[in-house]
Parts: C-alpha cells; structure tokens; sequence
C-alpha cells in the first residue's frame, strides 16, 4: 500500500469535557495549540492527492473548536468519506441541521457510557448524560447516520443491562460499540477507581454473554470484555480442533499501522492516537506518503507481526501461543500477563476454561 | 457497449492503487468500491471521452504482451459492466 487507506485527525485539543478515564488528556497528545484552519485545508489537498479514502475527526470535542463548520466543509469539497466523533453535548437542532447537509459524511459516533445519568456522568461530569442525549435525539431528528460507544469501567459496568435496552430499545439504534477504559491517558491516575478489575471483567462478560442472546449481532466490540470473551472462545476452539489460523501465533493483532495514520492536533504525524508520543513527521513540512513508506518507527511497528509468541517473555510454553495474537502495541501491551492475555486471565481466577468453552 | 462509443469516467472518483498493481475505484459519495486489475486500470486511465472502444482495445494489444483474440469481447462486457455502476459515461 504506498499509502494509508485511512487517516484519524486530532482536529482539537479543546473539549468542554475533562473524562476522568480520557486517553487522550494527560498523554503527549494533549497539545499546548491546535493548527490553525489553513494549515488542516493543505493537509486536505494532501490527502486528496494521496488517494486517502476515509479520514475521522476527534479531539478533544470537535464541536469546541469554533471553525469546526468551516474545516469540515474544507473536507467535504474532497473526495474522502468521514466520521465524526463527539461527546454529543454541545449539537443541537442547528449542528445536526449542519451535518446533515454535509456531502461523504459517513457516520456521527457519540460516546455514551450508560442509558441513565449516575452511570454516565460518573466519569464524564454532571448533566453530561441530559445534554448527550438531547444531542443524540437532535441527531435522529436529522436523519443523521449515529454510531454510539460505550467505553465499561467500574462506574457504569453494573449498568450493562440497562444501557443495552436504553441505546437498543430507547433510543432505537441498530447497534452499539463497546470498550473499556484503559490504562492510558487521564485514566492512568485514576485506575484503581476506573479501571475494570477481575470481578467486574467476569462480571461483564457474563452479562454481555446474555446480551448477545438476546439481541443478536447488535453488540459490537474492538477492544474490552466483550472483544476479549470473542477471541479467547475462537482461540480455546481452534486449539481443541488444531485449527491453523493465518497470523496466529505472531504479533499480529494490531493491523492500523498497515493501512492508517493518525495526525496530532498540533499536526504531528503519528501511528495512531493511543502511540501519539511516537512522531513519524509532521503535516505542516512533512509529505505523507514519504512518511508513510520511509518511516522507520513505522517500519519498526509492521516489523512486530514477524514476532512469534513464543519468543516473548511468558509465553513459550503457553497452551494457546500458536493462536495468540497478541494486543495493542501502546503501552506496551503484549505477551503474558496483559489484560489481553488468555493465560494470565485464567491463572489469576477469571474463568476456567470449561467455563469460556463448556 | 459499441465499438464506436467513447467512454468517459465520472467525475469525483478516485482510483486508489492497492497491493500487487491492484486498484480500488471509489466512490466518496456512496463509499462504494469496484476492483481493477492492471488491464481495468489501464482501460480507466486512457478512457478520456475522446478514444473509441476500438482505440481502447487497440492501445491495449500494444500495451501488453499475449493478449487474446477475444480481447474486444472481454473490453466491451468490463466497460458494460463499468456503465451499469454509473462509474462511466457516454458523452
């Protein structure tokens, strides 16, 4: 690919919310300035001369920032299809009036954390939840095609149930995504307080099991509980029949470095949001297609899925190397004894293996 | 579609080349993609709404080696195909 198919922009560093589990504040992507709109509308003729297909637009909250119609005009007049991620608390009737009006808007993806306040706002501030579902229902209003994330921590984890029926049934949504905070960021100061701890994540695992029962293919999950439950089942699976998995076996979870970029909101070229201390380059003098091919960081990055499991510290005598894919390179997350890690869960009394595959 | 017809490709795709001289052809508008091989990215690259079918396959027999007798046949089914996506036009 002599290009990133995909690229994902910090288009703020503003946000109106202070998350107690955010990522992103806290880490080295929070900037001391964003870049101003001239230098975002070169980046855009960047994209459309590299071919870029899909571009994502997060913060920060991108509604704090007040040119934010104006960029995402700019964007629009470019071949590139986007997603928007918001809190939803600062859209009303006219920004959902806005975005609707927007050519190659491919989705809006709110945050939600619960389908009641207490659950919400426990990390996300008083009368968050009020102002995020106004926004939400401004957005159904409109028309405009909604995705919702619903990041588990140990605030709002016992709300599984009741957050499922609120988003499925309340609000009506096809689906919805789900997460869990990690330990990166804001967050890093408050684990112990947010961060899922064994019980819980068995906890949650239970209750996404019986979710999904009872609403089939709704639920969708990248990261957390539920994608952890997913994968650990397959790999307990494949291990009892020895069926062959193409890259398992070798640190190959992570496949963002192979078809896209991240961009920092003081324009800093990185290779995704949660590696945004590792600077590839820079927007404002740096060409992405050179960055993307010459990089060495980046080269370093793809070099991981050479790597057997085995050969990680932990993990050469695991049951289920030969299908281990290992996690998310930022932080580190690899090899025995991560969240990620099927071994370390069981071993330190999460499930036994009869009960993940009976 | 005829031999004396003169394609053109719409306007605000992009052709984003991909692993192993593969191409996507995509639509911003809709998201939607079509694949091409080498042969297809060559067709769209001298589509112009000027050069005839018949140009087309002639330019290809002298671009590639080997190609088949029934290359017309093969060009003209790829560009009806093509038109049916409303990915080309005819001026």
């Amino acid at each position: 690919m002599s290009t990133p198919r995909a690229v994902d922009l910090v288009i703020t560093n503003q946000c109106n919310l202070r998350c107690r589990y955010c990522y992103h504040f806290e880490s080295a992507g929070d900037v001391a300035r964003d870049l101003p709109r001239g230098e975002w509308s070169r980046f855009f003729r960047q994209l459309e001369r590299h071919a870029v297909l899909e571009v994502s637009l997060t913060g920060g909250e991108p509604f704090a920032r007040p040119d934010l119609p104006e960029i995402l005009q700019d964007l629009s007049r470019h071949p590139v299809r986007f997603t928007l991620y918001t809190n939803a608390t600062l859209v009303g009737p006219e920004e959902a009036g806005f975005l609707a009006g927007l050519r190659r808007l491919r989705a809006v993806q709110v945050s939600l954390d619960a389908g009641n306040a207490a659950g919400h706002d426990a990390c996300r501030g008083a009368g968050s939840f009020e102002r995020a579902v106004r926004g939400i229902r401004a957005m159904q209003e409109r028309g405009l095609p909604l995705s919702l994330q619903v990041t588990l921590h140990r605030l709002n984890a016992g709300d599984l149930e009741q957050t499922a029926e609120f988003v499925l049934e309340d609000l009506g949504l096809p689906s919805f995504q789900l997460n869990s905070a990690y330990d990166m960021g804001a967050c890093s100061r408050h684990r112990e307080q947010i961060c899922l701890g064994l019980d819980e994540r068995r906890a949650a695992m239970a209750t996404l099991e019986d979710l999904e029962r009872r609403h089939p293919g709704r639920l969708r999950a990248s990261a957390g509980p539920l994608a952890q439950l997913r994968r650990w089942t397959a790999m307990e699976r494949a291990r009892r029949n020895c069926e062959v998995w193409p890259q398992g076996g070798f640190l190959s979870a992570c496949g963002g470095v192979f078809r896209k970029l991240a961009v920092r909101a003081d324009g800093a070229i990185i290779p995704c949001n949660q590696l945004s201390e590792r600077v590839l380059g820079w927007i404002q003098h740096d060409d992405l297609r050179e960055v993307w091919q010459q990089s060495p960081e980046l080269a370093r990055l793809r070099h991981r899925q050479e790597t057997r499991m085995q050969d990680l510290p932990g993990c050469r005598d695991c049951s289920w190397a030969a299908w281990c894919t290992g996690g998310c390179p930022a932080g580190g997350a690899e090899g025995f004894g991560t969240e990620d890690c099927l071994r370390a869960f069981l071993e330190q009394g999460g499930l036994s293996i009869d009960q993940l595959v009976p | 579609m005829l031999l004396d017809a003169r394609p053109l490709p719409r306007a605000g795709l992009v052709l984003r080349r991909e692993h192993d001289d593969w191409a996507v052809l995509f639509d911003p508008d809709t998201g939607s993609g079509f694949g091409l091989d080498p042969v297809g990215i060559f067709l769209w690259e001298n589509m112009d709404g000027r050069r005839t079918v018949a140009d087309l396959v002639e330019a290809l027999r002298e671009h590639f080696a080997e190609v088949p007798s029934q290359v017309a046949d093969e060009v003209q089914g790829f560009l009806q195909s093509l038109q049916e996506r409303g990915l080309i036009q005819l001026p």
